[in-house]
């Protein structure tokens, strides 16, 4: 499943967050909004990946945009699934869904930076 | 996009891992400013009607914009004292003597705006194809030199870009002499005695 809209992403990430069955742990607006998150922390952290927003608003998506497309080069899709797992599990209480969310996190903070993968 | 370009960007995505194509068409523009800036290796001969009562005038390129004027010819082809404070503004020292035709060899470089087909972004600029053939390695230096030396990206590298920096100004010089002596191998030998050529 190529990473085009809001929706292929949500559902990417549950794959990784073992959210596959209704009802779902982590709902669309959630998912979706830390999507959004993403996009904001990509345009502090890569300005050249966001640079189309320099003059306008920097989308933010909720559960009603599934099917809206996510302006975000190629290269970069994936490390945006990342960042919507580590924002997920950030709420979890258990220590082991911290260290995923840290994981998750950074995993999205070095593929930004780095050439990491 | 001329061969040539797509074989550039091509060889700059190679060395840029996570390199957006957006980044690479905002800094060629720069590089190609500084290269043409320097090199005064692309100039047009703009021919511009004068008469007795103005010393001010206006030249305009076919295409890019007017750096800075290299020489200034009257109808006759003597040379003219003039110059240039705005770019595309030529003065003249003095009133010309009668209605004619002067010749004013502008230096030229990359404008704005630069737009993709679609309208959508920045795109690459114009400029002749030629510099992109006989300096486009140096040209690719300039470009990876200017990727790599940004902070915090996937392809930042102070060194490399300070080597690729110093290939860059390599071939921005070899430009500027093989432009001064119109591509002609050993022409200053052949320009003895030299005082002529140097007033105009």
């Amino acid at each position: 499943m190529a990473l085009v809209t809001v929706q292929d992403y949500v559902a990417r990430a549950r794959t990784l967050l073992m959210d596959l069955s209704e009802p779902y742990r982590y709902t669309n607006e959630e998912l979706a909004q830390s999507l959004s998150d993403a996009l904001l922390e990509a345009r502090r952290l890569r300005p050249d990946l966001m640079s189309s927003y320099f003059d306008a608003e920097i989308p933010q998506f909720t559960a009603a945009d599934l099917a809206s497309t996510v302006p975000i080069d190629p290269q970069y899709r994936v490390a945006f699934v990342y960042y919507i797992c580590g924002q997920a599990q950030l709420r979890d209480d258990e220590d082991n869904q911290d260290q995923r969310a840290s994981l998750f996190l950074n995993k999205f903070t070095a593929q930004m930076l780095t050439i990491q993968s | 996009m001329p061969a040539a370009l797509t074989r550039l960007v091509a060889s700059a995505k190679v060395n840029l891992p996570g390199a957006l194509d957006s980044a690479l068409r905002m800094e060629m523009f720069s590089v190609l400013t500084e290269f043409f800036s320097r090199s005064n290796c692309w100039y047009e001969d703009i021919a511009f009607g004068v008469s007795p009562s103005a010393r001010e005038y206006t030249v305009a390129p076919i295409s890019g914009r007017v750096e800075r004027v290299i020489w200034v010819l009257s109808g006759t082809d003597s040379p003219v004292h003039a110059a240039m404070p705005a770019p595309g503004e030529i003065h003249l020292a003095q009133l010309p003597q009668e209605p004619a035709t002067y010749t004013a060899r502008v230096v030229l470089n990359v404008a704005d705006p630069v737009v993709l087909p679609g309208g959508d972004g920045e795109g690459y600029p114009e400029f002749p194809d030629w510099v992109l053939e006989k300096y486009g390695n140096g040209l690719l230096s300039g470009l990876l030199s200017r990727m790599m030396s940004q902070i915090a990206k996937p392809y930042t590298s102070p060194t490399m870009a300070l080597y690729h920096g110093r290939v860059f100004r390599n071939a921005t010089n070899d430009a500027r002499v093989e432009g001064a002596q119109q591509n002609v191998y050993r022409a200053q030998s052949w320009r003895f005695p030299q005082g002529p050529m140097s007033r105009r």
